[in-house]
C-alpha cells in the first residue's frame, strides 16, 4: 500500500487524478494549498507527492522546499508551467519529475508507478556488474533481458545492442555512423542511410512512456543520440 | 646708530640725503656712459693716440658726409649739387678724391695730392653693390677703413671704382673752437681715468643704493615724532600724483630741447651736427643733460618718498583716484547695476554668434582674414619687408592649420559617431568636452538621437517582453482548465455508453481541446521566438545527421499518410552552428505542415546542398490543396494552407520556423511553385579545420 498526496487548488483536477490513479494499491490524500500538503506530510507516512506550483496561500515550490526539509520522498510537480526556467527551478529545488498540464493521463499513471518503484524498490543502489540502470530502465547484459519500470520487454538483437550502447556510456552522444560502426561492426555508413534512426525511433517506442518527449532517449539534433541518466528533461 | 637714526629723520637730514643720492645716481650715470663710450673708441685696447684719432676720424665723417655724398650724386647722375654744405668754420681741412685719383672737392685752397704726406687722415667712402644670402641686392655707399675696405674689395662687394677717398688734416694755428679743438683736450684726461671710473661707478652705485634705502627709512619719519608725518604731497591721491610726475618729467624734457634750440639755434646758424662740434653748444647740452638728471632724479625720487610713507601708512591704494570712485560707487550701492550692465554686456557679447547665422558668421571670418592678409600685404609691399610678409604668414599659417585641423578633426569625430549610429550603435556617445560652438551642439544632438533611439528602443523591447509575458501567463490560466475539460472528455470516452452519439461527440471534444492545448502552445512559442526572448546555444552540428535523424523520427507518420520521403545530402560532411532543441522544432514543424498537407502518394525530398558557404537544407513536397496563397501570407501567424480552416493546425508553425531559424543566424525561405511547395532553410556553413 502506498500513500499519494495529491496537491492542487483545482478540484476538478485533483478528482480527475484521484480516479486516473485508482488503483487497489493507493490510497490517496488531498491538498488545495501548499500549506494543508505540508500538514498532511506531517501527520501521514506518504510515499509520493503530486504537485501543483501555482496555489493560493503557500505555493508549490515554497512547499516543496519544507517537506524537503524532513522527507525524502519522490515529489512530481504537475503545473501549468512549461517555461525551461520553471523546469529548472523546479527540478533544482528538489522535484524529482516535472509534468506540464495538460497532462496525458497515462504518462502521469506510469511516472507515478515509476517513481513509486525506484523510491522503494532501488532506494539501497546495489547495481550488480552486468546490469545497467537509467532510470527505471535495467539492462542485464547476462540474461540478455530488459525492463522498463520493471516490466519486461523484448527487443531485436540490434534495437538490444545499440541500447546496451548507449546505456553503457550514459550522456555520451553517439552519431548515427559510430552507432553503426559499433553495432553493425561495418566501417562506413552511407550517409544517406537512416537505418540507425530507424531504429533507435523503434527502441524509444518500446522504452519511453511518451515518445514523442523521450526522458531516457534523447535525440540531440544534429549530433546523435544519448542516454539521459540523472535529469528529468 | 640711534643718533645717525634720529639725525636722518631731521629735515637737514632728509635733506643731504637726497642730494648725495641725486649727486651719486649720476655719478653711476655718467660712468656708465663713460665707459661705453670709451669701449666704443677703444681706450682699452689701444693708445691714447689710436683713441683720439680714432674719434677724430669719427667726428670728420660726420662733418664729410654730406659733402663726399654730394659728389657722388654729381658723379653719377650729373645732378648740380651746391657746395653749401662745405664749412670752412672749422680746423678740418680736407679734400676728396676720386678712384683715378682727381681731386673732386677740398675745403680750402690746398691743391695737394692724393699722396701727399701732409694729409694725417684717410677715409674711404665706398660703394658696394652685392647680392646677399637672402637673394637680395644690396647696394649704398659707406666710411670703410683701409682693411675692411681692402678685405671688401678681395670679396667683391666693392668695386675701385667706385671708391672716394676723403683725405684730411687739422689745422694746428689760429684755430676755431670746435670738435677738433676740444676733442684732445678731453680725451687726455678721459684716458687717464678710464680705468678709475670703474671703482667710482660701483661706489656711486652703492652709495646711491645706501641712502635710498635710508630716505625710504626716513620718509615720514621725524626724530621727535612717535606716528608717520605728512607732507602736503599726502593730500594728492596717489595715482594722481604719478600721472603728475609723469606730466612734470615730460615737461622737464620738452623745456630742455626747446631751451637748448633757442639758445643754438638764434646764434650762428649752426646745423644738426654742430651743436656737437662747436664748444659752446657741447657745453650748453652737457649742462641741460646734466640739470635734466637732477630735475627728473628729484622728482621721481620725491615720489618714491611719498610712495614710502603711503605704505607706511598703511594707506597706499586707499589714497587714489579709482579706491575713491570705486568706494563712491559702493556707497551709492551702484555695483549691483555695474555689474549688471557688464554682465549684459558679456552676455551680448558671447552670444553674439547666435545673432548672426553660421553662413554669416563664416562670411565674417573669412572676410576678416583676407583684410588682415591684405593689409598686411600692402605693409610688407610698401617697405619691400620680405622678412615681415614671413613673419605673417608663418603666424597666420600657425592660427590657421590647428583651427582647421581642429574642424577636420571634430568633423571626423563627428563623421565617425554618425556611422555608429547609423549601424544601430546606440551606445555610442560622442565627447562632446572637447568640442566647440557649433559642432558641440551637433554633437550633442546626436547623443540626444542616439538616447532617443535607445529609448524606443528599450520601450519597444519592454513592450514586446510584457506582450510575451502576458502570453504566458495567459497560458498559464487557460491551461489550468484545459486540463480539466481534456480529462473529463477523457473520462466520458472511457464510460461504456450505448448512445453512439456521445460516443462521437466525446471524441470531437477530445480532439479539439487537444487542438487548444497545441494553439496555446505554439502561441507562446511564437511570441518568444519572434521577441527573441529564447535562450539559444549554438554547437557545431552535423547538417547530414539531421537528416538522417528526421528520416528516423517521420519514416512510421509519412508511411500512414502513404507519402515517400527521399534525401539526397553530399558524402562530404558540412557542418553548422545551431541549437539542436531550436533545429529541431523548425524540423518538425516543417515536417508536421508536409504530413499534413501534401498529397497522399507522392514523394517527399529533402536535400542538402552546399552554396555559397551555406549549407542549404530544401524541402520539396506537392500540396495537396491548391496554394492560393502568397509566401508572404503563408508566412503570417494564424494563415494556414487551407482557406477552410478545418483541419488541424492553426498557421503559427512557419512563422516559429522562421523565427527559429533567424534567432540561429539562418533564414527560412517559401517557394511557391504550382503545387510545388518548397522550403529552403539556409545556415552559415561552419568551417572545419
Amino acid at each position: 500500500m502506498y500513500n499519494i498526496l495529491i496537491c492542487d487548488d483545482e478540484r476538478d483536477i485533483v478528482n480527475a487524478l484521484k480516479i486516473y490513479l485508482a488503483n487497489p494499491n493507493y490510497t490517496m490524500f488531498e491538498a488545495y494549498t501548499g500549506y494543508e500538503a505540508v500538514k498532511i506530510m506531517e501527520r501521514e507516512e506518504i510515499h509520493l507527492v503530486l504537485m501543483d506550483i501555482m496555489m493560493p496561500e503557500m505555493d508549490g515550490i515554497s512547499a516543496m522546499v519544507k517537506i524537503r526539509e524532513r522527507s525524502n520522498v519522490p515529489i512530481i510537480l504537475l503545473t501549468a508551467k512549461s517555461e525551461d526556467t520553471d523546469k529548472i527551478l523546479g527540478l533544482n529545488v528538489g522535484a524529482d519529475d516535472y509534468i506540464t498540464k495538460p497532462f496525458n493521463p497515462v504518462e502521469v499513471a506510469a511516472r507515478v508507478s515509476s517513481q513509486l518503484r525506484r523510491y522503494m524498490q532501488l532506494g539501497s543502489g546495489n547495481i550488480k556488474s552486468d546490469e545497467y540502470i537509467v532510470g527505471g530502465i535495467e539492462v542485464d547484459d547476462k540474461r540478455k533481458q530488459v525492463t522498463v519500470d520493471g516490466e519486461s520487454i523484448s527487443f531485436t538483437p540490434k534495437e538490444y545492442d545499440i541500447l546496451k550502447l548507449l546505456i553503457s556510456n550514459p550522456n555520451r552522444v553517439y552519431s548515427p555512423k559510430e552507432i553503426y560502426r559499433l553495432v553493425w561492426k561495418e566501417k562506413t555508413l552511407d550517409s544517406s542511410d537512416n537505418t540507425v534512426a530507424v531504429h533507435i525511433r523503434h527502441i524509444r517506442e518500446k522504452i519511453e512512456i511518451d515518445p514523442a518527449h523521450p526522458r531516457y532517449l534523447k535525440v540531440v539534433f544534429g549530433q546523435g543520440y544519448m542516454m539521459e541518466k540523472g535529469g528529468v528533461r | 646708530m640711534r643718533q645717525v637714526k634720529d639725525f636722518i629723520c631731521t629735515i637737514p637730514g632728509k635733506v643731504m640725503l637726497f642730494s648725495i643720492d641725486i649727486l651719486a645716481a649720476i655719478t653711476v650715470l655718467i660712468c656708465i656712459i663713460g665707459a661705453v663710450f670709451m669701449s666704443e673708441y677703444g681706450f682699452y685696447s689701444g693708445t691714447k693716440e689710436d683713441a683720439l684719432k680714432k674719434s677724430i676720424e669719427s667726428e670728420i665723417q660726420v662733418e664729410v658726409h654730406d659733402v663726399v655724398w654730394g659728389q657722388v650724386r654729381e658723379s653719377v647722375d650729373d645732378s648740380d649739387v651746391s657746395s653749401n654744405s662745405i664749412s670752412t668754420n672749422t680746423n678740418l681741412r680736407y679734400a676728396i678724391y676720386d678712384s683715378k685719383g682727381k681731386m673732386l672737392v677740398q675745403n680750402d685752397k690746398l691743391n695737394l695730392k692724393k699722396e701727399d704726406k701732409k694729409w694725417k687722415y684717410h677715409l674711404y667712402y665706398c660703394g658696394y653693390n652685392y647680392i646677399d644670402e637672402f637673394g637680395e641686392q644690396m647696394y649704398g655707399f659707406n666710411f670703410e677703413t683701409k682693411e675692411s675696405m681692402q678685405a671688401q674689395i678681395d670679396n667683391g662687394i666693392i668695386k675701385e671704382e667706385n671708391i672716394y677717398e676723403v683725405c684730411a688734416y687739422l689745422e694746428t694755428q689760429s684755430q676755431v673752437e670746435d670738435v677738433y679743438f676740444w676733442l684732445p683736450k678731453i680725451i687726455n684726461p678721459l684716458y687717464g681715468m678710464r680705468y678709475t671710473i670703474y671703482p667710482i661707478g660701483v661706489i656711486a652705485f652703492f652709495v646711491a643704493v645706501f641712502c635710498f634705502v635710508a630716505l625710504m627709512y626716513s620718509s615720514g619719519r621725524r626724530a621727535d615724532r612717535e606716528e608717520i608725518v605728512t607732507t602736503i604731497f599726502y593730500r594728492i591721491p596717489w595715482d594722481f600724483l604719478m600721472i603728475l610726475v609723469w606730466i612734470i618729467c615730460g615737461a622737464i624734457v620738452l623745456a630742455g630741447e626747446f631751451t637748448v634750440l633757442v639758445l643754438l639755434g638764434t646764434g650762428n646758424g649752426v646745423r644738426g651736427f654742430d651743436i656737437w662740434h662747436h664748444l659752446a653748444a657741447a657745453k650748453i647740452t652737457a649742462a641741460w643733460m646734466i640739470v635734466y638728471a637732477i630735475l627728473i632724479g628729484s622728482v621721481c625720487l620725491a615720489f618714491c618718498m611719498s610712495t614710502a610713507t603711503r605704505i607706511k601708512k598703511k594707506d597706499l591704494l586707499k589714497n587714489t583716484v579709482l579706491y575713491r570712485v570705486l568706494r563712491w560707487i559702493k556707497r551709492r550701492k551702484l555695483w549691483g547695476k555695474i555689474s549688471n550692465i557688464i554682465k549684459q554686456v558679456f552676455r551680448i557679447m558671447a552670444r553674439s554668434p547666435e545673432y548672426i547665422p553660421l553662413m554669416g558668421r563664416t562670411i565674417i571670418l573669412l572676410v576678416l582674414i583676407s583684410f588682415i592678409e591684405l593689409f598686411v600685404f600692402a605693409i610688407a609691399a610698401s617697405g619691400y619687408n620680405l622678412g615681415l610678409y614671413f613673419a605673417f604668414w608663418l603666424l597666420e599659417k600657425m592660427v590657421l592649420v590647428p583651427a582647421i585641423l581642429y574642424v577636420v578633426w571634430t568633423l571626423k569625430k563627428l563623421q565617425k559617431a554618425g556611422m555608429k549610429l547609423a549601424a544601430g550603435d546606440m551606445d555610442y556617445q560622442i565627447d562632446t568636452e572637447k568640442l566647440f560652438w557649433e559642432f558641440k551642439q551637433h554633437g550633442e544632438n546626436l547623443n540626444h538621437i542616439a538616447e532617443g533611439m535607445n529609448l524606443a528602443v528599450s520601450e519597444k523591447m519592454k513592450s514586446e517582453r510584457l506582450k510575451t509575458e502576458l502570453i504566458t501567463n495567459v497560458s498559464h490560466d487557460i491551461k489550468t482548465p484545459l486540463t480539466s475539460i481534456i480529462n473529463y472528455a477523457d473520462l466520458i470516452g472511457r464510460e461504456k455508453c450505448e448512445n453512439e452519439a456521445i460516443t462521437e461527440y466525446c471524441t470531437v471534444l477530445l480532439r479539439q481541446s487537444e487542438r487548444l492545448k497545441r494553439l496555446i502552445e505554439d502561441l507562446v512559442e511564437a511570441s518568444k521566438a519572434s521577441t527573441g526572448n529564447l535562450d539559444v546555444e549554438l554547437a557545431p552540428c552535423e547538417a547530414q545527421i539531421f537528416l538522417s535523424q528526421v528520416f528516423g523520427e517521420y519514416e512510421e507518420k509519412l508511411k500512414e499518410r502513404n507519402l515517400e520521403l527521399v534525401t539526397n545530402q553530399p558524402e562530404k560532411s558540412i557542418f553548422v552552428m545551431a541549437d539542436g532543441r531550436r533545429m529541431l522544432r523548425i524540423f518538425d514543424n516543417l515536417m508536421t505542415n508536409i504530413c499534413k498537407y501534401a498529397q497522399p502518394g507522392t514523394r517527399v525530398y529533402i536535400s542538402l546542398e552546399e552554396r555559397e558557404n551555406n549549407a542549404v537544407i530544401i524541402f520539396k513536397n506537392i500540396s495537396h490543396a491548391a496554394l492560393n496563397l502568397s509566401v508572404d501570407e503563408l508566412m503570417e501567424r494564424f494563415v494556414r494552407g487551407d482557406a477552410s480552416r478545418n483541419t488541424e493546425g492553426n498557421g503559427l508553425g512557419l512563422s516559429i520556423a522562421r523565427s527559429l531559424a533567424e534567432l540561429q543566424n539562418g533564414s527560412l525561405d517559401l517557394e511557391i511553385d504550382g503545387d510545388l511547395f518548397k522550403a529552403i532553410l539556409c545556415f552559415p556553413m561552419l568551417k572545419v579545420s
